[in-house]
């Protein structure tokens, strides 16, 4: 039994073996590691107590408790594509028509997939405590950049004809519906607590760009590669943009609130 | 009633504080109060721990509070209280922490100044507070939340929003960098 033993266990929260102890006995470093007391002596007083109380009491009314991940899921997947479709009839289906069979398979694909993930992802940010089985960060990383290269591989050509003036009815389409969705979606997780604010808009924002990319992809029939990716796909980063902003405001409210909140108990 | 934070978990305290959560979330203010009363003290440790003095933990503590009244519908009835309760504490030191982070900066004490010490100094520097004081705040967090408030590992990786493996590694980090500051190489 060595010294990094003896730190593999402690950090492990094992009990100590006999070997262990034995080692600990005759090591002064491995003893004074095993024996710190990392508990202050410090005590709460009762005044202190009485205030956090007013806090977690104060105007208290029933909530009903977040359903469960899986269902919380199934609805943000149901509602944006629902969203989609109502989004994309009035607009018109060109888009659709216009792809050859594998194609749509891939790209309508690659853009359900990303639905699915993202909207874990989401879940797991609005859920204090959650069991994380995703990387929101890499996540992110992986399905922007899959997006852009499936783009590229699908869509070969990069004219540019008429690009500025095709090009901003798509983004004007895309992001109102982008910011409509947005808004949906906020709605369907207003139960949830974002612990990290800023990091929960970046991807809720991402998930409202995915759906104005999706109604995009379903209105419309140019196909080059340059009038996707500057386009439709920029909804993603615009979206991810104007997500964290939302998250940086609701931060700054909160933390406003609450020093209102305590400014208050304290008179 | 007296509560020993490090065995709360899945035993029967850890159900009795889920039985709390979900009265408090139907507007029960006495577990509310009972929420207050049982898990402040831990909390309290958990904060003083990672701060200069106990205003500032009692700030933090009470910033707490709020938040988790303002999160208490965000608790799943059957889901352990303690990983979702010490997620918001996470943050809040987390918050606190980059508001206040220059003041954090001048308090630390430097590292090569404590190892090159003589014995008594560093017997001295073997105060909890001046350990802790050398870690990342991360790792100090996570010893903190291990040793004082009784997480277990899977606990203190869903309040820290990462993996079980990726806090024993961060828990091994940390001791080895104790054991350096406690005296040298072996």
């Amino acid at each position: 039994m060595t010294c990094r033993d003896i730190r593999q266990c402690l950090s492990e929260g094992r009990p100590l073996s006999a070997e262990a102890q034995a080692h600990i006995a005759g090591c002064p470093i491995c003893q004074a590691l095993a024996s710190t007391d990392f508990d202050t002596a410090e005590r709460l007083e009762p005044q202190a107590l009485s205030r956090f109380k007013a806090a977690a009491t104060n105007g208290l009314v029933a909530v009903r408790p977040l359903p469960s991940d899986r269902q919380l899921t199934f609805l943000l997947i149901a509602l944006f594509f629902c969203f989609i479709i109502g989004a994309a009839l009035p607009s018109g289906t060109a888009g659709l028509h216009a792809l050859r069979p594998g194609q749509l398979i891939l790209y309508y694909g690659a853009l359900t997939l990303s639905v699915l993930f993202t909207a874990s992802a989401i879940v797991q940010e609005i859920t204090p405590g959650s069991r994380r089985y995703l990387n929101t960060g890499r996540v992110l990383l992986v399905e922007g950049a899959g997006i852009v290269l499936l783009t590229a591989l699908l869509f070969h050509s990069v004219s540019t004809h008429r690009f500025v003036e095709f090009g901003h009815g798509c983004f004007e389409l895309g992001a109102s519906c982008s910011l409509a969705s947005a808004v949906l979606f906020s709605y369907a997780l207003r139960g949830g607590y974002p612990v990290a604010p800023v990091r929960t808009g970046i991807v809720t924002g991402f998930f409202a760009g995915l759906s104005g990319v999706a109604v995009l992809a379903v209105h419309c029939p140019l196909l080059t590669f340059a009038h996707i990716a500057t386009w439709h796909l920029c909804m993603l980063p615009l979206g991810m943009g104007v997500g964290a902003l939302a998250g940086l405001l609701i931060q700054k409210r909160a933390s406003l609130r609450n020093l209102r909140a305590r400014s208050g108990e304290a008179r | 009633m007296p509560v020993d934070a490090a065995k709360v978990g899945k035993s029967r305290q850890g159900q009795d504080l889920e039985r709390l959560m979900v009265r408090y979330q139907n507007a029960d203010a006495q577990a509310g109060v009972a929420l207050v009363e049982v898990l402040s003290p831990p909390l309290f440790q958990f904060f003083r721990a990672q701060t200069r003095n106990r205003q500032d933990a009692e700030d933090l503590l009470q910033d707490l509070w709020l938040r988790v009244h303002n999160a208490r519908a965000s608790f799943r009835p059957g889901e352990p209280v303690l990983p979702w309760l010490y997620s918001i504490a996470h943050r809040v030191r987390v918050d606190r922490y980059r508001k206040n982070r220059r003041v954090w900066q001048h308090e630390v004490v430097d590292e090569s100044t404590l190892l090159n010490a003589p014995a008594q100094a560093r017997a001295a520097a073997s105060d909890v507070t001046a350990l802790l004081s050398q870690l990342p705040d991360s790792q100090r967090e996570l010893l903190i939340m291990l040793k004082v408030s009784g997480l277990s590992l899977e606990e203190a990786a869903r309040a820290t929003g990462s993996t079980v493996g990726a806090v024993k590694q961060k828990a091994h980090r940390a001791y080895e960098k104790l054991r350096k500051l406690l005296g040298g190489a072996q």
